[in-house]
Parts: structure tokens; C-alpha cells; sequence
């Protein structure tokens, strides 16, 4: 990679003098309108980005994110060059068109060539990097090239958005978000399905190129706060996390637009309180740290939760087999954990700790050397045996009660069937 | 009875009628002429001709890779034509988006995608709802009730990764019963299923077949053939035989489909053994 950190400009000049309570004051009173700016300009792109994102890695397109935001250098180099200046306008327009026409190029290698997709993103990420980062050493020769203020692009600088450029950002993430509005049926359908869609009559192609657009919009509304390099992984971290956390499509979303916003201010702050620190690197860690939590502790897929969920549930069900065991002994002698362990061909560790819950919740107790149950625990077993009896006689009967449904791991098997259901099958049996 | 073998003028490929008074002037659900599909520069369905008519369920029989697949998905426009032409009804269906009802296989879709059994169901409504229309309560009354032939309802809210590989076919056909079409292409919707939901699907087809659709159905077990369908389609890149079951659906046009591998013949199958 190339040339040092980006140029930096106001406010984190200011940054090296002063202390780090003082920079963390002076962020979030918002007191300095270039604060201002930089934290709208970063909710902005969060939004938008964390909005797209979900289509993104939901078409499995993540990939062609990456390229995409890769493949805006040149553009943004060539729109400098038009003007000689750092005019906005004409690096905005350079970006989407640099990026539009590597979204072209992907579909005709692709379409056109035996070469798979992932080659063709990948030959196109590198290609027009490439030519971007030779541009980009090029401009730095020119006199102007210093004071451009370019390398930014590369790393992002949240700080460097004005005011006039905050009003275009503004302007294309309304666009954004209205276009999603009324095409979201289209969208989540091509998604989900693109045979399916296609065939019931929903014009996919268009509707694929106008992802396209909008993820080059999104990343032109991103690229001066967080950089070309890490602009992919404000479109694909996002819409990753909230997938984990979530089995709907527009909660999802929700979800994904505020961990870019979040992020996106958090990236904003860090770089803040330190000069020559770029933002997109923090923005990127804020976001990993998201993704990580999500990934660990996630109700339904984290790792952690999982884990945990599955040791509870086999305590659970040894609990279950001891009181069984205990009530099926009950007029012999009382069993040891030793015996519980022996016959339920378990550990005798794992014996003790459900033994020790059992008679946490009192429904066994010590007797001599061994365990017996308390009444409490009698009834706890009648209610097992009974139970057990109940989804026999039902499983048995499911022909003719097939129109009943339901999952006996998760659900109570009174509340699904109703009293009357057991009432019969109870006088059935 | 003479076997059909290749059909020669598109009239003598037809099948018999049973009663020839369903309007005879009525275009046909499905009418293909001299269609040609090829990947790459290969050949895989060649030269081949199929009237379907109204009201009837037509079973789609040949081995792995004869190109059934590809001919239905020919059918609904998501392959490009060598050479052939397709009317649905008379019409191209680039005239009539969402005229075809689709079941796609299984694991055609990534099931961990985050919407609902309804969400699903829902999506049948959308080809004929339109560019940026929202579905509405007409839309939910639709997709109620699709859930409810295909017995789902009490699954409508659950995400569809929680569902059993013959619930998740059943959701497939509940969003194609949404799109409310006149023919419906399906394609082995009784894989991975078991006797009792086959038994309730073929059951729902006939229903369906009865109020005057037309279904095609890409399917493996020769032994069901006979009682499941009306007419045959014996393909192997191309038709080898098509007709009414009790015509077609012969040992030797079985071994001609199947190029004499087969070693279990079905026991319906008509023909000396
Ligand atoms: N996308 C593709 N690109 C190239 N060749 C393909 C493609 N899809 C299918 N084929 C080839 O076309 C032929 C017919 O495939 P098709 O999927 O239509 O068969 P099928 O009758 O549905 O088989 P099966 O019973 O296994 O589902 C096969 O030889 C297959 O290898
Ligand atoms: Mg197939």
C-alpha cells in the first residue's frame, strides 16, 4: 500500500494540543460545527450502508462489495484530475462511474467468459485498484497533489466532510432510502429466490442493477469518512451481525442501519481524540466488535449461547432420568451417586451436578448413604410418568390426529393438545 | 398398442382426449414447437414438441440429466432458446408475466434466510401484484388460504429453517398456489417427502386439476407413475413418449427412455415384461 496516512486537516491539528477528556468534551457537545458534520455525515453512511448491506450479503454479493469499493480509485483520481482541485462533485461522479463500470465489466467477464464470479470480482478489485493506486502516486508528483488531500480516500477522514458535501451525502442517502422503500418487495424477492422471481414476473435484472447503483451510491456517500481500502466492511459487517441476531428480514435491517450508525459515530470519535489517526480503521474495529459480540452471545446462534444452552438442557433431561431411577427404586434401598451414575451410563461428575440441582429444588434428599426422593419429588415424577404416558398414546394416535401440530422438544404437551385432547387420550389408554 | 415413439407432426403426439368438450377453441395452457436448449455449445434438450391441455396433471419421467429441469425452466423463460418457441395460452409469456405457477426444487434456496413461512407464501403474490405495490389484505386473504390446502397455517410464523424437509415443500407449494396461476410447473415435488404428505400433495393437485389447472410434475418413481398422472412425458433430451398414461407408459418405451438400464421395472407399467 502506499505513501504514509492521509493529510490532516483542522480538527485533528487541534487534536495533538489538547488533553483527552478535553477532545471528548469538545465531541460530544458539538459544540465545533465540523464535530457536527463529521458525526451527521457518519450516521448517514451508516445508515445507508448498514440498509444495503442486508441485500448485499443476502444475494451473497459481499464479495462484489469489496470490489466495488475497491474499484472507485480510479474515479476519484480522474475526478480530481478534471478539475484540479479537491471539487467534490466531480469525485462523487467519478467514484459512481468508476464503480458502475467495474459492475459491468464483472457481468462481462462472467457472462461472457467461462471464468466464474469470484474470479471476475477478483481480477477486477485488483485491476482497478491497481490502476487507482498508480493514478494516486501520479497526483502526489503534481504540484497540487499534496494539498489535495487525496490519500484521505484511501483511509478515511470523518473530519475532512464540509458542509456542502454533508448536503450531497444528504441528498443521495435520502435517494437511497426511498428507492429501497418502494422496490423492497422486489428486492427481498430477488433475494431470497431470483428463479422463483423471475419467473412470477418481477423484472430482476433491473432490479440487480439497481442494487448495483445504489451500493455505488452508498459507497461514494462512505468513501471520505472511511476510506476505499475498509469501505466494503461497512456494507458486509453490519448486515452480518444483524443476520446472526435475527430471523426477520426487516428487523434485520433495522438492526443493521443502527449498528452503521453506531458505528460510524463511535469511528468518528476515536479518530478524533488523537490527530493523523484515520477513521475508517475505527469505524472497522467498532464494527468487529459488534460482530464479535453478536457471534459469542447471540440468543439464538451464538456460540456461548449454544454451548450453554445444550449443557443446560442435558443437566435437565439426567435430572429427569434420576428421578425416574429414584421413583422406579423407591421401596428398595437408596441409590448412591455412584449407583445414578452406573446406571444412567453417565459420568459421576455430571451425576453430582445434577443430583446437586435436584436437591437445590428439594426434590431429593439424603438418606444414609444415598438419595431418595422428597414428596415433592414423587409428584415431580408422577407428572414425568404421566406426561411420557400422554405423548405415547399421541404419538401413537397421529394418523387420525394429524391435523394437531406440534414439536415436542420445545413445547408443554398440555398447552398443545388442551385438556380435552388429554381427557380422551387419557381415557384411551 | 403401438408405442408412440418421436413425434413426427404435432397432431399424432397429442393425446387422446377423455372428453374432447373441453373447448376445443381455447388456446392450449402450454404449447412447445422444435424447442432446442444447449449449455455452452452442448446440446441438451434437442428438437422438442409438447401440447399440454387444460385440466390435466402430466407427470414428467426420464433418468438424471435427460434434461427435465431444463425444459421446465426453458418453459418459464430463465434460459435463453437456441431455437423454438413457447406460447403459454397461446401467448408468449413475456405478454403475461406470472401466468406460470413454479415449485422450484428444494434446494434451490438458502433456508436460513430470514423470513417467515408467510413471508414465503407471501412472495407467490407479488409477480402479479406489481412494481411497487405493497400487498394488502386481498394478499393475506390469499395467502392464507394457500397455507391452509397445504396445511401450514399453525407453522406461519416460523422462520423457515425450523421446518422439516416435507414442510418445506409444502411451504414451496402454498407460495405457488399463491401465485393463482392457470399451469403449474413443478419440479420433484415429492423428493425427500413422506408417504403421507406425498399422498395429501397428489391429493391437493387433483383439486387443483380439477377446478381446470394444469399441472407438470418432474418425477423419479416409476412405480407411481400410473396412479399419480393423466398424461406422460417420457424425455431423454428428447421425447421419447407423450401421451395419456395408459398409452404411453409402456415397457418398451421405459426402456427406451431409460436405454435398457432399467433393472426394476414398475408393476403398472402395460407391455409384455
Ligand atoms: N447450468 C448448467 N451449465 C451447463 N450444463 C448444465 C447446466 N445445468 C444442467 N446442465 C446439464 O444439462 C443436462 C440436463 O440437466 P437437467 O438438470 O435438466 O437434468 P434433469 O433431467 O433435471 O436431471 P435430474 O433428474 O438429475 O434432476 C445435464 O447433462 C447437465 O449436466
Ligand atoms: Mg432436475
Amino acid at each position: 500500500m502506499n505513501a504514509g496516512l492521509p493529510v490532516f486537516l483542522s480538527i485533528s491539528d487541534i487534536a495533538e494540543s489538547t488533553g483527552f477528556g478535553e477532545q471528548m468534551r469538545r465531541f460530544w457537545t458539538m459544540s465545533d460545527p465540523a464535530v457536527r458534520t463529521a458525526v451527521a455525515g457518519t450516521i448517514l453512511l451508516g445508515l445507508t450502508c448498514g440498509m444495503l448491506g442486508c441485500f448485499v450479503v443476502l444475494r451473497r454479493m459481499s464479495l462484489l462489495g469489496d470490489s466495488l469499493g475497491h474499484a472507485v480509485l480510479p474515479g476519484v483520481c480522474a475526478g480530481f484530475l478534471v478539475t484540479q482541485t479537491k471539487h467534490i462533485g466531480w469525485i462523487f461522479t467519478g467514484a459512481v462511474l468508476s464503480a458502475l463500470l467495474a459492475a459491468g465489466v464483472i457481468s462481462l467477464i462472467h457472462g461472457r467468459t467461462r471464468l466464474k464470479a469470484d474470479a471476475a470480482m477478483g481480477l477486477v478489485l485488483s485491476g482497478f485498484y491497481g490502476l487507482g493506486v498508480v493514478m494516486l502516486t501520479r497526483l502526489q508528483r503534481l504540484p497540487l497533489g499534496n494539498q489535495s488531500g487525496l490519500n484521505r480516500f484511501l483511509f478515511g477522514q470523518a473530519s475532512a466532510i464540509s458542509a456542502q458535501e454533508l448536503a450531497i451525502m444528504a441528498a443521495l442517502a435520502g435517494l437511497v432510502f426511498i428507492v429501497v422503500l418502494l422496490t423492497y418487495k422486489e428486492l427481498a424477492a430477488t433475494c431470497f429466490d431470483l428463479e422463483f422471481a423471475t419467473a412470477s414476473g418481477i423484472p430482476t435484472r433491473a432490479i440487480h442493477y439497481l442494487l448495483m447503483l445504489l451500493v455505488a451510491i452508498a459507497i461514494v456517500i462512505s468513501i471520505q469518512a472511511v476510506g476505499i481500502v475498509l469501505l466494503s466492511a461497512m456494507l458486509i459487517i453490519p448486515a452480518a451481525t444483524a443476520h446472526l441476531l435475527t430471523d426477520r428480514l426487516k428487523v434485520m435491517i433495522v438492526l443493521s442501519m443502527v449498528f452503521g450508525a453506531v458505528s460510524g459515530v463511535a469511528g468518528a470519535n476515536l479518530s478524533f481524540l488523537k490527530s493523523s489517526l484515520p477513521t475508517g480503521p475505527f469505524i472497522v474495529a467498532v464494527l468487529l466488535l459488534f460482530f464479535v459480540l453478536a457471534f459469542l452471545f447471540s440468543p439464538r446462534y451464538g456460540l456461548f449461547t449454544r454451548l450453554y444452552g445444550r449443557r443446560v438442557q442435558r443437566r435437565q433431561s439426567l435430572a429427569d432420568r434420576i428421578i425416574k431411577a429414584l421413583a422406579e427404586s423407591r421401596s428398595g434401598t437408596e441409590l448412591t451417586a455412584a449407583d445414578l451414575a452406573a446406571t444412567l451410563q453417565v459420568s459421576q461428575t455430571e451425576a453430582t451436578a445434577a443430583i446437586n440441582m435436584l436437591r437445590h429444588d428439594e426434590l431429593i434428599e439424603v438418606a444414609g448413604t444415598g438419595f431418595r426422593l422428597t414428596p415433592g419429588g414423587v409428584e415431580y415424577a408422577d407428572a414425568l410418568r404421566r406426561n411420557e404416558r400422554l405423548w405415547k398414546a399421541f404419538l401413537e394416535r397421529e394418523g387420525e390426529l394429524a391435523g394437531q401440530l406440534f414439536d415436542p422438544d420445545t413445547d408443554d404437551i398440555e398447552r398443545v393438545l388442551g385438556a380435552e385432547m388429554i381427557r380422551e387420550l387419557e381415557g384411551g389408554t | 398398442m403401438i408405442p408412440q415413439g418421436e413425434q413426427g407432426s404435432a397432431d399424432e403426439g397429442r393425446p387422446n382426449l377423455p372428453d374432447s368438450s373441453l373447448g376445443a377453441d381455447r388456446p392450449l395452457p402450454l404449447s412447445v414447437r422444435s424447442l432446442t436448449v444447449s449449455y455452452d455449445r452442448k446440446a441438451v434438450l434437442w428438437n422438442v414438441d409438447l401440447d399440454v391441455f387444460a385440466g390435466r396433471i402430466v407427470g414428467v419421467v426420464g433418468p438424471n440429466g435427460a434434461g427435465k429441469t431444463t425444459l421446465i425452466k426453458a418453459i418459464m423463460g430463465l434460459l435463453p432458446l437456441q431455437s423454438g418457441t413457447i406460447l403459454i395460452n397461446g401467448k408468449p409469456l413475456k405478454k403475461q408475466p406470472g401466468a406460470i405457477g413454479y415449485v422450484p426444487q428444494r434446494e434451490s434456496v438458502d433456508w436460513d434466510f430470514p423470513v417467515t413461512v408467510h413471508d414465503v407464501v407471501m412472495m407467490g403474490t407479488y409477480g402479479t401484484l406489481g412494481l411497487f405495490r405493497r400487498p394488502g389484505r386481498k394478499q393475506r386473504e390469499i395467502c392464507r388460504r394457500s397455507l391452509d390446502q397445504v396445511h401450514m397455517s399453525s407453522y406461519a410464523h416460523r422462520q423457515i429453517s425450523n421446518l422439516s424437509g416435507g414442510q418445506q415443500q409444502r411451504v414451496f407449494l402454498a407460495r405457488a398456489l399463491a401465485q393463482e396461476a392457470d399451469l403449474y410447473l413443478m419440479d420433484e415435488p415429492f423428493a425427500g417427502v413422506d408417504a403421507a404428505t406425498e399422498a395429501a400433495i397428489i391429493e391437493l393437485l387433483r383439486t387443483q386439476r380439477d377446478t381446470g389447472r394444469t399441472i407438470l410434475v418432474i418425477h423419479h418413481d416409476l412405480q407411481s407413475v400410473a396412479d399419480y398422472f393423466d398424461d406422460v412425458l417420457l424425455l431423454n433430451r428428447h421425447v421419447v413418449a407423450y401421451g395419456p398414461v395408459g398409452d404411453v407408459f409402456t415397457v418398451e418405451n421405459l426402456r427406451t427412455t431409460y436405454g435398457g438400464k432399467l433393472a426394476v421395472l414398475p408393476e403398472h407399467a402395460n407391455g409384455e415384461t
